[in-house]
């Protein structure tokens, strides 16, 4: 049994960290952002290594609620998965915002994201969640508005707006519920069979956060933002938060009605086509991989509103799976965007000479991405599929495999247009990118390998769990 | 349990880590060591098939979770592919070593260790990683030089790839185990089991590259090396694929009303077209990957008859073809590397300057051809039986078609040849310069890497005919095979009597007459347009109109896919992504209407605020009104 307060510790280093890189001057906050991170992350395989899955602390009994937080084996395998990622987008962003005026409120509204990304990961009690969702909401809004120019802070808008109105629609579902049963507390509210209205408001709230067709226009925008965020955002972090709610929602504690959870397994398939599709036809880098998000993440749903053991644990390898991928696949493109400050993939071209490096990272995500064995997007990919025929969702299957060609097509289309064929007018330097974004770049390539070849890790430890 | 079967995969795995991590500079060592590896690999393989047992392995490897975990088992037809690709890789590995880039020789042997792991497996899944392994190889090396070759193997691979795991999973659905041999005895009657099968034998035979997925293999020939060229469609991409469709034979043969026509016309139609379309080429590299998708053509024939002479025939014709194919592409690589082209109209008059390759791709060619006694006749024959015999049965008259087109295809492969030899190797080349690089072409024709492995396929495609009876062990094959023994003695008595005689000096050197006239450069008839005439018969302009249309739109399976998934995407994106754009963007505009209203109502000044007053007051007088 680890004491509460430690756990209560390990919550705040996030937090922590961020006061740290506002008070700290400017050549020492990205390193603050660092220590914080590898810290946080450091001890979270620490605890999560001794096996403690209830936490009640003092602080949640001062408030007269049995427990705010509950640390089972999938909160800390998403704290773990948020925590490894988020680490390297921070020591990206040593080289990415160098340049940058705002580093101050960069590394603090960053920190203070994770930190909050935390604290709902753990959630137990609903308005905790709420609370949280809603600090990740106001820290994106001001992470895309960074730049403060008249588009971004547009784009910034329009993200708060669609989240807060699905936040306000997952609350009132909140309220439906408490209304109903009393109580806040997910543990408690264990096979409480939740009513459809309560479940398709709190649906709108995860569609709205996850970006999931047809509340997903915000994410597209939000890619003017530098690209840490934009990865922070899209790959790792903030649309994780929807699946992973509806996880713990429906998966873990409530029970979803079988009419709704069909219309939603149906939706996410409809969304993985239709992003996929949209993906096929942009021309922004930035875009491409922002509706490729929409259409991986409708994976995750299916997955987790097919609601058996095998899909929930085919579902969290591909949160995995699709944190690195993705996370390399956009800070590719922002080494890209940082050297040559152009996103159009008409003006690209060529970049395989000059920028070995990011080429092969982009490469190795992009397998994992596609789903080319021996990478871990496979595996993932592969575990869905399987789980769907389980739940004897063929159609859905064959349709899911089919976004999953025009996958490997849009982002072969992608790495073509801007890595191999003739250089276009846009490519101006001849230099790979600095060295930290570089780095991030092929560790999160290699470990989107590593973790297909050593897939008996991750997979065990999921099934560990369940 | 036994940990030994995974000698080879293992083998050419930490030997394609070892020569990554080399330096580009250590040729030798790189040579030295991938040759090696081979070696093992080809005498672990033949230990496996003399021990009369099988071996198997398991591990939870592949989490047992979503599959049946990593399984490895080498039966006794499992050991003879492995003998059969082992064998042609040790082979490769000589030939690479002198052309093969870093890189690439890293790719080879991941994609061997693969492919070795692709043929051992046990269960569907550990199948499927491996062929996906394959794809990533081929993609890599073929991306290096010539990306949209490496895009299009990518697009109609990963499309096969992606359709064999919707099969896997489904026939582990429905047969209750991922095990192979389980899975075909235990696959129910049923609309989804034939789905399943068909899904498995659509991955099957686009990996064999046969028509309409072998446009990657043709596009392939322009820039890749010819290392490529050899290992992923010649040796990997034709066994895993005939491996695979003979694995899946028994539950095929059960539906066979429905895969037997299919199959008959893939394989027939593969064959001739693509003969046809070798006919016409004028270059080499393209002409041989021609000939290659059009040999996959019988072997599919050979499998589809579903007898055991057929099968038989089929497979032993894909190992044939990986014999005297390699052969011949190790030629064209020689040829390549001494000349620098494998232009046909370039190219003339090499036969003197470059002897081992003229004899190994002179043999090759026959024995491609069919031409008693060498390996290719012996496999065709016994295709020829199976088809025979399988159009005895009732229904299936049909087949006849097929055994008339595959004795067809026979003659224009070797009237193809016939331009090969007469224009790379004894017609005068166009340009007087080309004596300059006689030394380059001694040397590539004298270097031991280049020249030894033609001489040994050369060898293996003779003793392969010559000796059929002894290992093929049928019956009908005992007289044949006699007389091509016999014929193999008398080529080699007769070949010995003009060397003994000095026949060949005693003929008399004299000037070339061209119709009287002297001969001039400007007479030289290159063999590059032998048959320009057949492509202008009006029946068959057809097939050759296409070649001639642009790079991207082939009429294959990858234009096929690409178009369908352009148009798709461009119909999702404007009928429902656009449109949610577009509502949304009218709900703002109403928000912001609404907005505009109120704000009206909202000026400051004070006539308005008396106004909404004065309002509001009538209202509350009609509401409270009695």
């Amino acid at each position: 049994m680890t004491n509460g307060n430690i756990f209560l510790l390990w919550l705040a280093i996030p937090f922590a960290g961020a006061i740290l890189a506002a008070a700290l001057p400017r050549s020492l906050k990205s390193s603050a952002a660092f220590v914080s991170l590898a810290a946080a992350l450091a001890m979270g395989v620490r605890l999560f290594s001794t096996e403690s899955f209830v936490v009640s602390s003092s602080i949640a009994s001062r408030l007269g609620v049995p427990a705010v937080f509950v640390a089972d084996g999938f909160a800390f395998f998403m704290a773990i998965t948020v925590l490894a990622v988020s680490l390297l987008i921070a020591v990206y962003s040593h080289g990415y915002m160098a340049r940058e005026s705002s580093t101050g409120e960069f590394y603090f509204l960053f920190l203070v994201f994770v930190g909050a990304m935390m604290g709902l990961v753990f959630s137990d009690h609903l308005v905790a969640l709420y609370i949280f969702w809603e600090i990740t909401a106001i820290c994106s809004w001001r992470l895309i508005g960074l730049r403060r120019e008249e588009k971004h802070l547009a784009a910034a808008n329009q993200a708060l707006m669609i989240t807060s109105v699905g936040a306000v629609a997952m609350l009132s579902g909140i309220a439906l519920i408490y209304a109903a049963t009393g109580s806040f507390s997910l543990a408690a509210l264990k096979e409480y069979r939740v009513g459809a209205v309560a479940s398709l408001l709190i649906i709108a709230g995860i569609f709205s956060k996850s970006a999931q067709l047809p509340l997903h226009l915000w994410l597209p925008d939000a890619g003017v933002a530098p690209t840490p965020v934009t990865a922070l955002l899209h790959a790792a972090v903030l649309v994780k938060i929807g699946v992973y709610a509806f996880w713990r929602f429906f998966n873990a504690s409530m029970a979803l009605d079988p009419t709704v959870a069909g219309f939603v397994s149906n939706a996410s398939v409809a969304t993985a086509l239709v992003a996929a599709a949209a993906a096929s036809k942009e021309n922004d880098i930035k875009r491409i991989l922002a509706y490729s998000t929409i259409s991986q993440l409708a994976y995750i749903m299916f997955a987790f509103s097919l609601n058996t053991v095998t899909a929930v644990a085919a579902g969290f390898t591909y949160i995995m799976a699709h944190s690195f991928a993705k996370a390399g696949l956009f800070l590719s493109a922002g080494v890209i965007e940082h050297t040559l400050g152009a996103k159009d993939l008409r003006l690209l071209g060529g970049l395989k000479k000059t920028m070995p490096f990011t080429d092969a990272a982009f490469i190795m995500c992009a397998l994992s991405l596609v789903g080319i064995p021996p990478t871990v997007g496979f595996f993932a990919k592969y575990s869905i599929v399987s789980a769907a025929l389980d739940s004897h969702r063929f159609f859905s299957a064959f349709l899911l495999l089919v976004a999953a060609v025009m996958t490997m097509y849009y982002i072969f289309r992608f790495y073509k247009k801007a890595f191999t064929q003739d250089a276009g007018e846009a490519v101006t330097s001849r230099r790979e990118g600095p060295v930290s974004m570089v780095f991030a770049v092929v560790a999160l390539g290699v470990i989107s390998i590593a973790l297909g070849i050593l897939i008996q890790f991750p997979t065990g430890l999921i099934s560990k769990i369940l | 349990m036994n940990g030994s079967t995974l000698f080879i995969p293992v083998v050419f795995a930490l030997t394609g880590l070892a020569v990554a991590f080399m330096p580009a500079s250590w040729r030798k060592a790189r040579a030295i060591t991938s040759v090696y590896a081979s070696f093992l690999a080809l005498v672990a393989a033949v230990l496996f098939a003399v021990y009369p047992s099988s071996f198997e392995f398991s591990s939870g490897w592949f989490p047992t979770t979503i599959s049946g975990g990593f399984n490895l088992r080498i039966d006794s037809f499992a050991a003879i592919f492995g003998v059969l690709m082992t064998s042609a890789f040790f082979v490769f590995f000589i030939f690479s070593s002198a052309i093969s880039t870093k890189k690439s020789s890293a790719l080879y042997l991941v994609a061997a260790a693969a492919a070795a792991g692709a043929v051992f497996s046990a269960d569907f899944f550990t199948l499927l990683v491996f062929w996906g392994v394959i794809l990533a190889a081929l993609y890599l090396v073929l991306q290096d030089t010539d990306e949209p070759t490496a895009q299009r193997a990518m697009v109609v691979l990963g499309v096969s790839d992606f359709a064999m795991l919707l099969g896997v999973v489904l026939m582990a659905r429905l047969s209750g185990t991922y095990d192979i041999a389980g899975a075909m005895a235990r696959l129910p009657e049923g609309n989804l089991s034939m789905i399943a099968l068909a899904l498995i034998a659509f991955g099957a035979i686009a990996k064999t590259g046969s028509m309409p997925f072998h446009n990657w293999i043709i596009s392939a020939t322009s820039k890749s090396s010819v290392g490529t060229l050899i290992i992923f469609p010649a040796i990997i991409d034709k066994v895993l694929g005939i491996y695979l469709l003979a694995r899946i034979l028994p539950a095929m043969r059960d539906r066979a009303d429905v895969f037997q026509p299919v199959l008959i016309t893939i394989g027939a139609l593969t064959l001739i077209l693509s003969v046809l379309k070798a006919l016409a080429q004028h270059d080499l590299k393209k002409l041989l990957a021609y000939h290659s998708v059009s040999q996959v053509g019988y072997m599919i024939l050979g499998v589809a008859t579903f007898h055991p002479v057929g099968v038989l025939g089929g497979i032993f014709h894909m190992f044939n073809n990986v014999v005297y194919k390699s052969g011949l592409l190790m030629g064209a690589g020689a040829v390549e590397k001494a000349t620098g082209t494998t232009e046909m109209s370039r190219l003339g008059s090499l036969s003197s300057k470059m002897p081992a390759t003229f004899g190994s791709m002179l043999v090759s060619s026959l024995a491609i051809s069919g031409v008693p006694p060498l390996n290719g006749f012996v496999s065709k024959w016994l295709i020829f039986h199976g088809l025979l015999a399988a159009a005895a049965v009732a229904g299936n008259r049909y087949i006849l078609v097929a055994l008339f087109v595959a004795m067809a295809g026979s003659s224009l492969t070797l009237a193809s040849f016939l331009k090969v030899i007469h224009s790379v190797f004894l017609a005068r080349a166009a340009s007087a310069a080309d004596d300059s690089n006689k030394s380059s072409a001694l040397a590539a024709d004298s270097n031991i890497a280049l020249r030894a492995p033609q001489i040994i396929m050369a060898s293996a495609s003779v003793a392969l005919g010559a000796f059929a009876t002894i290992y093929v062990g049928i019956p009908m094959l005992v007289e044949t095979s006699y007389a091509a023994i016999l014929m193999v003695i008398a080529a080699a008595i007769a070949g010995a009597a003009i060397y003994q005689f000095k026949i060949s000096r005693r003929v008399r050197r004299a000037d070339i007459f061209f119709g009287g006239e002297e001969y001039r450069d400007e007479y030289v008839f290159g063999g590059g347009d032998f048959y320009k005439t057949v492509e202008k018969l009006g029946w068959l302009a057809g097939i050759y109109s296409v070649s001639s249309r642009s790079r991207e739109d082939d009429g294959g399976f990858y234009a096929l896919v690409t178009k369908t998934i352009r148009a798709v995407s461009s119909a999702l994106y404007y009928s429902v992504e656009r449109v949610i754009y577009l509502l949304q963007l009218f709900l703002i505009k109403a928000v912001e209407g609404v907005i505009f209203v109120l704000r009206l109502a909202h000026t400051g000044e004070l006539y308005v605020y008396l106004s909404w007053y004065l309002v509001g007051a009538a209202a509350l007088l009609w509401i409270l009104a009695p």
